[in-house]
């Protein structure tokens, strides 16, 4: 009798699981799968990985994800480290309220509004789109999600230790540059991971902001797959997993490193 | 400039936080090269006191002078007064020596001057051997050290110390009250404390103010303080006290001495009077436990007594508590160094004295 509840929640759990990683793990495993049919297993092969370096469109199509990444997280952290600070530390300025809901709202804000909306902008601005125009889009995306981790680390700092900084001689500045920003810095690592992360996954947003000759890698998979599943879009999406597993487990420890802890 | 003028003058300081006064016009004066210690009930304003003079309180009224030089706006990072945190508030990402390092480089010296001034101060502390630590590999009596160390680098002409030994046990907290003592008296410097235990301000300072609800309400040196309460709050705050309700049995000038009728039913040997009393005024004595002298109490024994309801031992010497039959309950403190002098058990029916001329009158 004792047992079957028991019995029960591991069946649960494994449902769960297998519901959400079961078909992660089946696209792992076709990805090394040496049969071009997708549904046939042929053997063991990494053949595809190597066919993938020598697609001309997949590698350009990286290559300009990986740089929208990079440069839009950069972005995001020095906006998002800014909005952390007015919020975590400004005290009660006029019209803190409507800026903290502003920061935050495209947390939730609908992807497809986001991306439209910065079409339509692009567009009246007479703005060629491309590199940038992605690189902006994905900035406004995510430095919201910066703001909130660099924020949630600020509010966690003992105020006196800004203040015995002030006490001890340092101006407000140097308070911030010396004192403020490297105990807030495992959380602005973890904050420019995580955008980066966002950034290289995004679909719907860059298919909005993007131009010729700027399709970033989940936008070149998704057409792809429009015309049928190949092997080698599964490679390229394991090793898409394999880098944001990387980037999700930096930014963990991020997160967790302790204030003095070097990241 | 006159030495003998104040280095801090706090004036007619006001600061209120919503409708609570924490500073309530308060003043006082703080010499160079003192020990100074407030002292006060929670929430009395210690703090924001402290905050005041060092700049991270605006006062809503009243003006802080040091060396005759009002600090009005002056940023805390611009006054020449160091503080040591109650948190200790380390650098948590910097070494001990970088902690310490931290305010004489934002002085601009040169780094060999630095250096120097860092080892001096590990030495003072006796922290040479965790110079390479970081603020989460020390200890609490540790850190409390760097956090002093770091504010003396500067050499601050005022040390502001809020509680800083409030987080130590007791075999540190002495250890340390007699280091910060050895220090200060080695710099010369002026220290301010904040504490909120009697004996360490007793032990510790030069001069205690005791502070109520943002107000000084005594000001002395503690012996002072201790022995010649200024008023009935004082006299119970500061340790132990009894208080007799009493009247005066003549009138008497300021500065006189008289004898006072005590509502249990004693006459007091003649007592000083700061103030003027008229014949039959309403007043208190005080009068310490020390103070009170017990005896077996004869059947017919004329005067209070009492029965001793309670007795607690504390080393040196037993506590007891005596309940008259008004209800009225009287502390005596009895050494216990007098081996076969009059011991009393819980019941025993004792008769109570004072100690002449050594309780005081308080008028308010
Ligand atoms: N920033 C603030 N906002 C609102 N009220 C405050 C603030 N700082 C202090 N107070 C209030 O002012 C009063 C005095 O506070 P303060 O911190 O100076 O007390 P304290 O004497 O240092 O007490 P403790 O011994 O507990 O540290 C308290 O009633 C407190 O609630
Ligand atoms: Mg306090």
């Amino acid at each position: 009798m004792r047992r079957e509840p028991r019995a029960f929640r591991a069946a649960a759990l494994l449902f769960g699981f297998a519901f959400l990683y079961a078909p992660i793990a089946l696209l792992v495993i076709y990805s090394f799968n040496a049969s071009r049919l997708v549904t046939v297993w042929g053997g063991f092969s990494v053949r595809w990985y190597g066919a993938l370096l020598n697609d001309e469109r997949i590698v350009e199509s990286a290559w300009i994800s990986l740089r929208v990444a990079l440069v839009s997280a950069a972005l995001a952290t020095a906006l998002g480290t800014c909005a952390a600070i007015a919020l975590a530390r400004f005290g009660r300025f006029r019209g803190r309220g409507l800026f903290a809901a502003m920061t935050m709202a495209p947390l939730v804000m609908p992807e497809v509004v986001a991306g439209l909306s910065l079409l339509l902008l692009f567009v009246a601005l007479d703005v060629p789109r491309g590199f940038w125009t992605i690189v902006l889009a994905h900035a406004s995306m995510t430095m919201c999600f910066v703001a909130v981790v660099v924020r949630e680390r600020l509010e966690g700092v003992d105020r006196s230790i800004e203040e015995a900084a002030g006490d001890l001689g340092a101006s407000p500045g140097q308070t911030l540059w010396r004192v403020t920003l490297p105990i807030a810095l495992p959380s602005i690592v973890a904050g420019y991971v995580l955008a980066f992360t966002l950034s290289l996954d995004d679909v719907v947003i860059a298919s909005f902001a993007s131009g010729p000759g700027s399709t970033t890698l989940p936008m070149r998979i998704y057409s792809a797959v429009r015309l049928g599943v190949s092997p080698e879009i599964n490679a390229v999406s394991t090793a898409m997993i394999v880098l944001v597993a990387i980037c999700l487990g930096i930014y963990g420890l991020a997160r967790a490193a302790p204030a003095g802890g070097r990241v | 400039m006159d030495p003998s003028a104040p280095l801090v003058s706090v004036q007619n300081v006001v600061r209120s936080f919503g409708g609570v006064k924490a500073l309530d016009g308060l003043s006082l004066d703080v010499f160079r090269g003192e020990f100074f210690a407030l002292l006060g009930p929670s929430g009395c304003g210690k703090t924001t006191l402290m905050r005041a003079i060092a700049g991270f309180e605006a006062p809503d009224g009243g003006r802080v002078l040091l060396d005759g030089v009002d600090l009005g706006d002056t940023p805390p990072h611009k006054r020449p007064v160091n503080m040591v945190f109650q948190s200790y508030a380390l650098f948590p990402h910097m070494s001990v020596e970088r902690n310490i390092a931290f305010g004489l480089e934002r002085e601009g010296l040169p780094r060999a001057e630095v250096a120097a001034r860092v080892d001096e101060m590990l030495t003072l502390v006796q922290l040479g051997d965790e110079r390479r630590r970081r603020p989460d590999q020390l200890s609490g009596g540790q850190k409390q050290r760097v956090a002093l160390a770091r504010a003396l680098a500067k050499r601050p002409r005022l040390l502001l110390l809020d509680e800083p030994l409030a987080a130590l046990d007791r075999k540190l907290r002495e250890e340390t009250q007699f280091e910060l003592k050895r220090v200060q008296r080695r710099l010369g410097a002026t220290f301010m404390l904040v504490t909120h235990d009697q004996d360490e301000a007793m032990t510790m300072a030069d001069r205690i103010a005791v502070m109520r609800a943002g107000r000084v309400e005594q000001l002395g040196a503690g012996a002072d303080v201790y022995n010649r309460p200024a008023n009935r709050w004082v006299a119970g705050f500061v340790g132990e006290i009894n208080l007799f309700e009493a009247a005066a049995t003549a009138d008497c000038a300021a500065g006189a001495s008289c004898a006072f009728q005590l509502d249990v039913g004693l006459t007091t040997t003649p007592l000083h009077c700061g103030e003027a009393v008229a014949k039959g005024q309403r007043v208190a004595v005080a009068a310490r436990p020390e103070h009170i002298a017990l005896s077996r109490a004869a059947p017919d024994q004329p005067g209070p007594v009492g029965a001793v309801s309670d007795l607690a031992f504390r080393g040196d010497a037993t506590l007891a508590r005596i309940e008259l039959p008004s209800g009225f309950v009287v502390r005596a403190l009895l050494p216990n160094a007098s081996v076969g002098g009059a011991r009393f058990a819980r019941g025993d029916r004792v008769a109570l004295s004072l100690a002449a001329g050594a309780a005081t009158v308080l008028t308010s």
